[in-house]
């Protein structure tokens, strides 16, 4: 049975620039990588690192010089995490799209989820839905309904390696 | 095992519908009809006529021959008075002429009371189930799924495309109305063979097989909608296989719906699937071949068959007491059937006694799933496809569509209408509605000529059947009444989803009321006592409950109000300037870091689509606030044009990511020094300027505005920190008796400046120019949205403006939206108005026709006279918000 | 996965109805087209040295045509970005997808 937990203050950086400037960005360990855009990327990290990262990409995008921007997003979007056996019944019942295949590495794709605007990571077993911060409330509220009906339970996040990269991160496909 | 019916035990089987385990109990009316209340028994077992309706545990027209009987269910039946055995009722069919079809189009006109008369009493007798009002609707589950190939029936055909398409490497899922594949064919060939297909089937990983889910309708997408007992289904394949079967013609002729009148199909099943004998002595009407087996299914189960009626070619050799070629005419009785006139090919009419009389029709397709299914990627398989073929036809054909569907479909597309075949002159078309072939003639002769008009004037195929039974039979009287005029007349009626009845709780099943989105503080906010408000998707404050207390704190000593549902933008890059001074009218290049400016945003005829403030920030980047109702629509609209223009920027939606917060009063600055060691005074920090500070030991972006036209600080900050900061300004607020304020507040403070709120005061027609707003455009740029139109408008003086007004002390404050009359004379009307407590008369704003619209005129608002202001009734020298 | 997106099929005028839900190219796959607003037909922008008339026509009135048009969408439940596509719209058939070049005369 699925469980739901919500990882506040997960650090979300949005990169912005030149859709090769983007491809040539290494990756900072510990996150987890989506590239919405041609010209966006965003990168999750665990909470408390968002300055570390910022810090980080500006570093690597400081020769772009204005041409890239590198913002802090962390307040601006809602982490939860479905976990657990069956988390698939749980999307099925709160968006209408299939979701892609993972054999092991997160995979990111964006859709409706829960009638609004989402960002996903889809794992084995695992799926990571950030929305706007300004549903949260909604958000949270139609995944207890829809989890209900497979049993799932809302439970406090680990302490530990909250958004799942294990000890050195993980490379997205 | 037995279940409650209407006050007695009945005992029930393993494998026994209601249908069955009450007909084994010696029920054989299982219902009284829709208008006329005539008795009605068992007809087609399939779940496709209206005759077997029950109320099962309070759940209404429930079928009796589709629901798996369960020990302790309580059923009864529906729609008679005082019951369906003796139903006082029926007295209607007595007078069943004074009752036309659309008789209540022509009668009980005049006088006036007879109508309502009429329908309640026409409610009451007419119908099916009384559902119970006070029951609540159930949350229904809804899910979706996503097979790539979508089998609809488990029959023969269907399971053969299902290891078709399976083969292929799809994966498939296939749905069956019935609880197992091959519930209710009876023993034989079929369904040994459905066995086997199904044990097959059950073993292979890529097949899915979901029993007791009824399709009931077809979608763009393709979406397919089915039902299960408790749950909702919203499939999305991307090939869909029709293997729904095929039913027997419903068969026209006096009698054809008295009880005892079987389809063969049907009595068949009853006999050899359930093991209950349908009736002692039979006649069968074998059209085909395939009821002849019926009828030795009727045989081994001990029924009588005393004669067999063939159509020609139907070899019914041996089986039955007497074989006669020729057709059926009349079923003859009174609430039952007791014998059948057959009339032989030579002409001879004979009565047969008998109290079971099986019709074996021609197989028609079952034509609702196939004709929704046009323009999708679709194909049929098996009695949908062939009605009537034999089993390895049907499974050849299933394979052949599960082959086809592996492979990629192409589009389906309904053949065209065939003739319909000829329909009998005398019985009930639609045993649905109750409507007769006199009752259709007589439409036609009326002037209701074509189906698609007979439709829904008789009312034929709107019956739970929803057309399986009489839509071709309705085609067909059309045709014979106006044979030259086929195409007109006799065209397939449309046909539209749900296929089956749908309860609302199901069609809502997954709907979502209104989304409500919130700033951070918003469970704060309702702490404290806040009612709220839409502003668009989001919900702000109103007020916490007393209005003019938060006004007085803000005017005379210090308020806080949320605006964090404030779009908010960070627009950067290399062409972030040139992007600005071309998206807003007023220059933005020569904004220092620092600086700030209102800013309109205006849409290609120069009409204002929102409003806001541009901060330059360090670095080159600016930093644009828009209305809370704007923002989503702004950030498609900037990016727009940001395409058009091929711009290298970045816009940022920020709304989210910050909350904001505005401090504003003579008092708050006293207050904000508590919280920051920054400098805020006059000299360090002026008027429409923005600095970043640290307030309460967050960094902000401080903004000095004058929305509500005292001194105030608008602080930006990381959302997460919204609660700790608001929590801070109450409590170092208290030495001034701070309040919070909200929108009720709000409004009027700003009305007191004459400052506008877009689309209340503004509309879809209104230029700077109009709101004397000239100052906000600089038509020597070069290049900015709207300033062709605006300069085309400046060739004219507007036909109104908006102007301020006041009215005596005393007056009452007129409604929003009040008419504005000069000398009797329309001019305007009003489009916000309150009472100013600070200046003690109302205030407001007004659209008034241009002549008349200047300062100190005169003009009228609801009868009282009210003057035309100059900008600010409140302090207009703007001396406290440059404090 | 194969898809039944089929853009070598030539659209056909039905009889008996059209499609009005079809898909969408964009990087993460084809989405319903409720993911997405509508932008309006792509026009030329207007000429600084328009008439009058010219104006109003360009601000007011739109061709509509009821067969293809090169049309515009924002993905706003999911990438947040314009598309720009070929569309039949009498038939709901996407002839060019975002990024797919539109053959004349393929309708």
């Amino acid at each position: 049975m699925p469980d739901l937990f919500e990882v506040k203050g997960a650090a979300k950086v949005r990169c912005f620039g030149k859709e090769a400037v983007l491809d040539g960005l290494t990756q900072p360990s510990g996150t987890l990588m989506g590239r919405i855009a041609p010209d966006e990327v965003i990168f999750v990290g665990q909470p408390g690192t968002a300055e570390a990262l910022v810090e980080d990409l500006q570093g690597q995008l400081a020769p772009e010089g204005n041409a890239a921007l590198v913002v802090d997003h962390t307040d601006g979007w809602t982490f939860f995490s479905l976990v657990g056996e069956g988390v698939e019944e749980v999307f099925a019942r709160e968006a209408n799209w299939k979701l892609p295949e993972s054999s092991g590495a997160p995979v990111f794709t964006v859709g409706k989820v829960c009638h609004v605007a989402g960002k996903l990571f889809v794992r084995p077993n695992r799926i990571d839905i950030m929305t706007g911060g300004e549903v949260r409330a909604h958000v949270h509220e139609s995944l207890l309904h829809a989890g209900h009906k497979v049993g799932m339970h809302e439970v406090a996040a680990p302490a530990v390696d909250p958004i799942g990269v294990g000890a050195e991160g993980v490379a997205v496909s | 095992m037995s279940i409650q019916f209407e006050g007695r035990e009945v005992p029930i089987q393993p494998g026994d519908t209601l249908a069955s385990a009450l007909y084994r109990d010696g029920v054989r009316v299982f219902s009284r009809s829709f208008k006329y209340h005539r008795p009605r028994g068992l007809y087609c077992l399939s779940g496709d006529c209206p005759n077997c309706l029950v109320t099962v545990d309070g759940e209404v027209n429930v079928r009796a021959c589709m629901c798996k009987a369960e020990d302790g269910q309580t059923v009864s039946r529906q729609n008679a008075w005082p019951s369906v055995d003796k139903d006082a009722l029926n007295i209607i069919d007595k007078g069943h002429f004074l009752m036309p079809v659309g008789f209540y189009y022509k009668a009980g006109i005049k006088p006036k009371f007879a109508w309502p008369m009429a329908e309640g009493v026409i409610r009451r007798v007419a119908g099916l189930g009384f559902s119970d009002k006070s029951d609540a609707p159930r949350d229904i589950d809804r899910i979706n799924r996503h097979p790539d190939v979508l089998v609809i029936g488990a029959g023969v055909a269907g399971l053969s495309a299902a290891l078709a398409a399976a083969e292929g490497g799809r994966r498939v899922m296939v749905i069956d109305e019935q609880a197992a594949p091959g519930d209710r064919v009876a023993q034989g060939p079929t369904k040994q063979q459905i066995d086997a297909l199904a044990a097959t089937a059950a073993q292979n990983p890529g097949i899915e097989i979901l029993p007791g889910t009824a399709a009931i309708g077809i979608y763009e997408g393709p979406m397919v909608l089915a039902l299960r007992t408790d749950q909702v289904l919203h499939i999305h394949p991307q090939a869909i296989v029709i293997a729904s079967g095929g039913m027997e013609i419903h068969r026209i002729f006096p009698g054809n719906d008295l009880p005892g009148v079987f389809m063969a199909r049907g009595a068949a099943r009853l006999a050899g699937a359930h093991g209950v004998k349908p009736g002692d002595v039979a006649v069968v009407w074998a059209e085909t071949q395939e009821a002849v087996e019926h009828a030795r299914t009727l045989q081994a189960a001990g029924v009588r068959v005393a004669c067999v009626v063939t159509a020609p070619g139907v070899d019914a050799q041996g089986v039955g007491e007497r074989q006669v070629e020729g057709e059926v005419v009349e079923a003859k009785g009174k609430k039952k059937v007791q014998g059948a006139i057959v009339r032989a090919a030579g002409g001879a009419t004979e009565e047969v006694a008998c109290d079971l009389l099986a019709v074996g029709a021609e197989i028609q397709q079952n034509m609702h799933l196939p004709r929704l299914a046009y323009d999708l990627p679709c194909v049929l398989a098996g009695d949908a496809a062939l009605p009537g073929s034999a089993l390895d036809v049907a499974a050849q054909s299933g394979t052949q569509a599960g082959q086809a569907a592996a492979q990629g479909l192409p589009l389906y597309v309904n053949p065209p209408a065939t003739e319909p075949r000829p329909c009998g002159t005398a019985g009930y078309v639609c045993i649905c509605e109750d409507v007769s072939v006199a009752e259709v003639e007589q439409a036609i002769d009326e002037g209701f000529e074509s189906a698609e008009l007979l439709k829904r004037y008789t009312t034929v195929t709107m019956g739970p059947c929803q057309g399986r039974l009489c839509a071709d039979q309705l085609r067909a009287i059309a045709h014979r009444k106006t044979p030259a005029e086929a195409a007109r007349v006799a065209a397939p009626t449309t046909l539209r989803p749900p296929v089956r009845p749908i309860k609302m709780e199901q069609a809502a099943a997954g709907a979502r009321h209104h989304i409500e989105r919130h700033t951070p503080l918003h469970q704060k906010h309702l702490e404290m006592g806040a009612s709220t408000l839409w502003a668009g998707p989001w919900k702000r404050i109103f007020s916490y409950g007393d209005m003019q207390s938060e006004y007085e704190a803000v005017r005379h000593r210090v308020g806080v109000i949320d605006v964090g549902t404030l779009g908010k933008f960070l627009l950067a890059g290399p062409d972030v300037v040139e992007f600005l001074e071309r998206i807003y009218p007023m220059r933005v290049a020569d904004l220092e870091p620092g600086r700030l400016r209102y800013g309109l945003m205006l849409e290609e005829g120069g009409v204002i689509i929102d409003d806001g403030t541009v901060c330059a920030l360090e670095g080159g980047a600016f930093y644009c606030t828009v209305t809370t109702s704007g923002a989503e629509r702004l950030e498609s609209w900037m990016l727009d044009w940001k395409e058009a223009w091929g711009l290298d920027v970045f816009v940022v939606n920020q709304t989210a990511s910050l909350a904001a917060v505005n401090v504003a009063g003579p008092h708050a600055r006293d207050l904000l020094e508590k919280l920051t060691d920054d400098p805020i005074d006059k000299e360090a920090f002026p008027y429409l300027r923005h600095r970043r500070i640290t307030v309460n030991g967050v960094s902000c972006l401080a903004i000095r505005l004058g929305f509500v036209g005292e001194l105030a600080y608008e602080l930006h900050f990381p959302a997460a920190h919204a609660v700790e900061m608001w929590d801070a300004i109450l409590e170092a607020g208290k030495e001034w008796d701070i309040r919070p304020f909200g929108l009720d507040a709000q409004r009027l403070l700003r009305l007191e400046k004459g400052h506008i709120i877009i689309s209340q005061d503004t509309d879809f027609e209104t230029t700077p120019w109009k709101v004397s707003m000239d100052w906000a455009v600089k038509l020597d740029k070069p290049e900015f949205v709207g300033k062709a139109a605006l300069i085309r408008a400046q060739r004219r003086t507007p036909r109104e403006m908006l102007v301020p007004w006041k009215m005596d002390p005393g007056m009452a404050a007129p409604p929003e939206g009040s008419t504005v009359t000069i000398g009797g004379s329309l001019a305007g009307r009003v489009t916000s108005s309150k009472m100013s407590y600070v200046l003690g008369h109302p205030v407001g704003l007004a659209w008034v026709t241009s002549e008349h619209a200047t300062e100190g005129g005169t003009i009228t608002i609801g009868g009282a006279p009210a003057t035309i202001g100059g900008h600010a009734f409140y302090d207009p020298e703007g001396v406290k918000l440059r404090a | 996965m194969y898809t039944f997106h089929n853009a070598a099929r030539k659209p056909a005028l039905y009889p008996y109805g059209t499609v009005s839900h079809f898909h969408i190219k964009t990087p993460f796959g084809y989405r319903p087209v409720s993911e997405f607003s509508y932008g309006g037909e792509v026009r030329p922008p207007l000429p600084a040295d328009a008439s009058d008339e010219e104006a109003i026509a360009h601000l007011w009135l739109r061709s509509n045509v009821a067969g293809v048009q090169r049309e515009r969408w924002f993905h706003s439940s999911g990438t947040r970005r314009w598309y720009t596509l070929v569309r039949d719209t009498r038939s709901n058939i996407v002839l060019a997808q975002p990024g797919e070049e539109y053959q004349e005369g393929s309708a």
